[in-house]
């Protein structure tokens, strides 16, 4: 059984009067132990197979399974899902420390239990010395390092990972790399990864799918291909 | 329903509510110096028109209770569409039913809280003391006016998510044709004869025609009390499948994810 299984999903919306496909007939499937990139341009519909897995979004045709549940008829299952994207964003009026509580209180952990996951995921994420600090008062590093914290609260199943070193410098990304390697390592977590570095995808993904214009054109192990030159070829052929 | 994701959520709107110093004036700071305001209208016509002025102060104390108790939800919900912090609610596994309950519940303490002020106001400034006179029937206009206001903010929020946030200042604008058109300060004859069927439909009307007896010491009439109450259960009932109507359309034609971006 996959982790993540998208079947035939077709998604249109209308635009000054036209139709067209955000997505069509897509079909994946993420085994329970890999991170798998997901490749293509802007606009090429990565964003919304997102949405549609975490159910922010219903396809129009297809289904999405999350560990064997439909998402459509068991929607409770995206409670299983952590999602880390570069627009992540949380009221002005919160601090550091009330994100970390009040996510801690929807997924339901004990006072104690929340505490401790939010002192070792602030500490893990260089966020000890901010957590008063308010939440339109962070950079756009400490608000990403901020998603990332937040989406691991409840130890997701799966994790969901759009574009997550967008904006951030090069030692934070690094150490993001190696955490994301290092959780899918130890705890098996299967993860979608959408990113624009091909380094990233290189050095994390075991697989790739190319969508272009909202369809997957290709999909294929990582070892041995150079994503960049892949990449550029994949472009030039959807064209 | 969840009842810690309700919790939570609660907590998420008070810490907000406390810290966004807007939200303070906008619910606290208006209806309070409107009712003062109307308070020494009332004063200054106790000697020429002492009813007059009394159903003036009464009836803004149910309007202002009225209007919290709406707008605040609506305010809410537009906050997290405005901060772009709804997203992060909906993906942790926050359903849309917990999503409205606990603005629901957040919204009622603070409406309560209003009303408890502006009738202490009332009573130690200007001796309104015809709400306390009849508890029983204050209560139940009260509540039918809190459960009429629900109801407004349930559709109002609907509305919003099917429309899309552009239409946010339907939060503090919409309630007011609805007021207008439930008579607070006049009967329902003043309208035109082919309106006042509608007017009688209206969420408010039989609670402010009721209001108004008791402001003027006149008896309540139990019947219209009971409508009062029936007329808010219904638009409460007819409300929450028009809002879950509109979360399923708007997952689907892509405006709830606008609405969070």
């Amino acid at each position: 059984m996959n982790a993540i299984e998208v079947i035939d999903v077709s998604k249109k919306f209308k635009v000054s009067g036209k139709e067209f496909y955000a997505l069509k007939d897509v079909s994946l499937g993420i085994k329970k132990d890999e991170i798998f990139g997901l490749l293509g341009p802007n606009g090429s519909g990565k964003t919304t197979l997102i949405n549609i897995i975490i159910g922010l979004l219903t396809a129009d045709e297809g289904n999405v399974k999350l560990l064997g549940k439909d998402v459509g008829k068991f929607p409770d299952i995206t409670e299983k899902v952590g999602l880390v994207s570069n627009d992540a964003r949380f009221h002005w009026a919160l601090n550091v420390k009330d994100v970390f509580t009040f996510f801690g209180m929807v997924h339901g952990l004990e006072k104690r239990e929340r505490e401790r996951r939010a002192s070792e995921l602030a500490d893990f994420f260089g966020l000890e010395k901010i957590l008063k600090r308010r939440v339109d008062g962070l950079s756009t590093g400490e608000r990403m390092r901020l998603s990332f914290a937040k989406a691991l609260m409840n130890k997701p199943s799966i994790l969901l990972l759009d574009e997550p070193t967008l904006g951030l410098d090069p030692s934070i990304s690094i150490k993001l790399r190696k955490e994301i390697k290092n959780i899918n390592k130890e705890f098996g977590t299967p993860m979608l990864l959408t990113s624009h570095y091909m380094r990233e995808v290189q050095q994390l993904a075991d697989r790739v799918a190319f969508i272009y214009r909202g369809e997957i054109m290709d999909t294929r192990d990582v070892r041995g291909v150079d994503l960049e030159k892949y990449f550029l070829k994949m472009v030039r052929l959807g064209e | 329903m969840k009842i810690n994701r309700v919790i939570a959520l609660i907590y998420y709107d008070m810490l907000v509510f406390s810290r966004a110093k807007w939200r303070v004036m906008e619910m606290f700071y208006f209806p309070i110096t409107t009712v003062v305001m109307w308070g020494l209208f009332s004063s200054y016509m106790k000697s020429f028109a002492a009813e007059a002025g009394l159903i003036v102060l009464v009836l803004n104390i149910f309007w202002n209770f009225a209007s919290v108790a709406q707008s605040n939800t609506n305010m809410q919900i537009m906050d997290d569409s405005w901060s772009g912090s709804i997203k992060q609610l909906l993906i942790s596994g926050i359903k849309e039913s917990e999503y409205i309950f606990a603005r629901i519940i957040s919204t009622t303490a603070i409406s309560v809280a209003l009303l408890a002020l502006m009738l202490s106001v009332s009573l130690y400034m200007f001796d309104l003391r015809v709400i306390f006179e009849k508890p029983a029937a204050s209560a139940m206009l009260f509540l039918s006016t809190l459960v009429a206001s629900i109801a407004m903010s349930v559709i109002i929020a609907a509305f919003i998510i099917t429309a899309g946030k552009e239409y946010g200042f339907l939060s503090w604008t919409m309630l007011q044709i609805f007021i207008l058109l439930s008579a607070p300060f006049y009967p329902v004859s003043v309208f035109p004869d082919w309106l006042q069927p509608i007017t009688t439909l209206m969420p408010y009307t039989a609670t402010f025609e009721n209001a108004r007896a008791l402001a003027s010491g006149s008896a309540i009439d139990n019947g219209l009390l009971a409508q009062g109450l029936l007329i808010s259960v219904s638009y409460l009932a007819l409300s929450l499948p028009a809002y879950f109507y509109a979360f399923k359309r708007a997952r689907k034609t892509g405006y709830l994810v606008k609405f969070g971006s």
